[in-house]
This record gives C-alpha cells, sequence and structure tokens, in this order.
C-alpha cells in the first residue's frame, strides 16, 4: 500500500470516537437547554460542541467501516427527524386544504383566512428542529454501538 | 457473522490497539468486529485475512450466530 501521510492511522482513527462523544455531550446540553428555559442560554454552547465534530464527520471520509456505519446510523436517525418535521408540515398543508376545498364545495364558495388545523408551537420553531435533530444523531451513534449484533 | 479474529489476535500475543494498528483501523472497530457486533467489509476482511496469512473463510463463518 503507498504511504498516504493525509491518511489517518490507527491512533487518529480512534480519537474520532472522542470528536463525536463532544458532539453528543453537544446534542444532550442542547436538549437539556431547550427542555428548560432557564439553561437557554447554554443552548449555543452545545451548538458549538457539536456543529464542529458533526461538520467534520460530514466532510471527512477516511473513517474505518465501523466508524462509517455508527456514523450512518447516527445521521439516518437525524434525517428521520427532519423527514418527521416536513411530514407534519406536509401533512397540516393537505389537511388545511382539503378542509378550505371540502368547504368551498359544501357551502359554496367562502373565503377561509385562518387555517383549519395548526400544529404546536416549537414546530415553527428552528431551535428545536436542530435540537432534535441533534439528539436524534447523537441516540442513533449510541443505540448502533451498543447494539449487539451487526 | 461468526469469526476467529479474537482467537487469531490471542494466538499472536497481540492486543486490539496492535492489531488495530496493522490493520489501519481504530480499536473500537477491532473489539467490535471480534465481539460481532460488526462485520467487516470485504477490503476489511482481505487485509485481515492477508496479515493472518489464512483465506477469508478460514476467519470469518457466514453463518448467524
Amino acid at each position: 500500500m503507498v504511504y498516504d501521510p493525509s491518511v489517518p492511522n490507527s491512533r487518529e482513527k480512534t480519537r474520532f470516537y472522542i470528536a463525536v462523544w463532544i458532539a453528543i455531550l453537544g446534542s444532550g446540553l442542547m436538549l437539556r437547554a431547550k427542555t428548560s428555559g432557564a439553561l437557554e442560554a447554554l443552548w449555543g454552547l452545545g451548538c458549538a460542541l457539536f456543529a464542529g465534530p458533526a461538520l467534520g464527520l460530514f466532510f471527512a471520509s477516511r473513517f474505518d467501516d465501523y466508524f462509517l456505519a455508527l456514523r450512518n446510523a447516527g445521521f439516518a436517525w437525524a434525517m428521520a427527524v427532519v423527514a418527521g418535521w416536513i411530514a407534519a408540515h406536509g401533512a397540516l398543508f393537505i389537511g388545511n386544504t382539503a378542509f378550505a376545498a371540502g368547504s368551498a364545495l359544501s357551502g359554496g364558495v367562502t373565503l377561509i383566512t385562518e387555517p383549519r388545523y395548526s400544529l404546536p408551537p416549537l414546530f415553527d420553531d428552528a431551535r428545536w428542529l436542530a435540537t432534535f435533530a441533534a439528539a436524534a444523531f447523537g441516540s442513533g451513534f449510541l443505540v448502533r454501538h451498543l447494539r449487539p449484533g451487526p | 457473522m461468526k469469526n476467529r479474529l479474537k482467537v487469531l489476535r490471542a494466538e499472536r500475543d497481540w492486543s486490539q490497539a496492535v492489531l488495530a494498528e496493522r490493520l489501519d483501523v481504530s480499536r473500537q472497530a477491532v473489539n467490535a468486529i471480534e465481539t460481532g457486533k460488526h462485520d467487516p467489509s470485504l477490503p476489511l476482511a482481505f487485509r485481515i485475512a492477508r496479515l493472518f496469512d489464512l483465506s477469508i473463510e478460514e476467519i470469518f463463518d457466514d453463518e448467524h450466530e
């Protein structure tokens, strides 16, 4: 195998895990900060701790395949949260559109200014989405790490 | 997937860290493969087989545990 100084060695690959534990700590801080209003200031610190390792995980590619499996599990869980969030807004749109169309068809054309259905306020707060996605990443990584089988 | 990695490593008196260095993976990856938590990719399976001078089938058994 040709020596490539830019390829991380075994020790450096082992250190990647430390970066992820820091990211998971950051996601825990974010969640704690959002769920207790008094610690709102800690949310930014959690973001800072999470963002660095997470960006590194996204852009770097020279991990070993076990680490990639853990990382992919974390990303999949985070993506599931984002997809659920998007699906909730999509369902809301469909529900409100169907209600407006149904009202128009049954009672003639009516002007509906207020949407019939709405989501809880946290669905309009991008900070909650970021917090849930970060927590889901950490959870996915940990579950895959602790799972007994492949 | 069952494997003999732990036995082969023990026969050579290597620690997980030593084996990880020889395979150019993290120590956690070696541990995960040994404990059956992770099935290695084909390139890594070949590297393991070459390191121990055995065929892949002699190290890994695709029968489920």
